[in-house]
C-alpha cells in the first residue's frame, strides 16, 4: 500500500471527469455516463483488492 | 513523530483533490477519501502492533488474565473495522448506514462479551453467598 494510489485514484477522476465533460457538451449524455460507470469499476477493481488486503492484515494483526 | 507529518500532508492533499473533482461533480470523490483512509491506516499499522507487542508481554507477566486480554485485543479489532467503515459511510453522505455499521459492531461485541459477563456475575453470585 502506498501514496501512488491516491495518485492514481486522482488522475483517473480527473480524466474521466473532463472526459464525461467533453462527452455532454458534444450531446452524447449516454456515451458520458458509460465513460463514469467504466472509470469508476476500474477504480473500484483497485480498491476492492485493497480492502481485502487491509481486512486480512487486520486479521493477522490482531489474532482474530 | 514523522508519520503524523505524512498523514497530515495526504489528507490534505486528498482534500484539494476532492474540491477538484466536486467542480466536476464526480462519482470518485468517496473512492478517494477510501483510498486516503486506507493508506493512513496502513501507515499506523506498526505502531498497532507495537501496542498489541505490549499488551502481549503484560500478558505474559500476568498468566490468569489470558482470555480476558484475547477478548480485548478481538473488540479493539472490531471497534477499529466498525468506524473505519462507519466513517466511510458517513464521509461518502449516507449516515443511515454508518449507524447501521456501528449497531452491527456493537450487537457482535455484545455477543463476544455475553459469555465473559455472565461467568463475571456467577462468581460475584457465589461469593455473595458464600458470605
Amino acid at each position: 500500500m502506498e501514496v501512488n494510489l491516491i495518485f492514481k485514484i486522482a488522475a483517473i477522476g480527473i480524466v474521466v471527469a473532463i472526459i464525461h465533460r467533453l462527452l455532454v457538451q458534444s450531446g452524447r449524455d449516454e456515451q458520458a455516463l458509460m465513460v463514469t460507470i467504466a472509470g469508476l469499476v476500474a477504480v473500484m477493481f483497485i480498491v476492492v483488492n485493497q480492502i481485502s488486503e487491509l481486512f486480512s492484515v487486520i486479521k493477522t494483526l490482531f489474532e482474530l | 513523530m514523522n508519520i503524523i507529518f505524512k498523514i497530515i500532508i495526504i489528507c490534505v492533499f486528498t482534500a484539494i483533490i476532492s474540491i477538484v473533482l466536486k467542480n466536476f461533480s464526480s462519482p470518485f470523490i468517496p473512492v478517494l477519501s477510501l483510498c486516503c483512509g486506507l493508506v493512513c491506516i496502513y501507515f499506523l499499522i506498526p505502531y498497532i502492533r507495537n501496542i498489541i507487542d505490549y499488551i502481549l508481554k503484560f500478558k505474559q507477566s500476568t498468566s490468569s488474565a489470558d482470555s480476558i486480554i484475547r477478548l480485548t485485543i478481538k473488540i479493539a479489532a472490531i471497534s477499529v473495522i466498525c468506524e473505519f467503515g462507519g466513517q466511510l459511510c458517513c464521509d461518502s453522505g449516507a449516515e443511515y448506514l454508518a449507524s447501521k455499521i456501528l449497531f452491527a459492531g456493537k450487537i457482535v461485541i455484545m455477543c463476544i462479551t455475553l459469555p465473559h459477563f455472565i461467568d463475571l456475575f456467577e462468581k460475584i453470585i457465589s461469593h455473595i453467598w458464600v458470605l
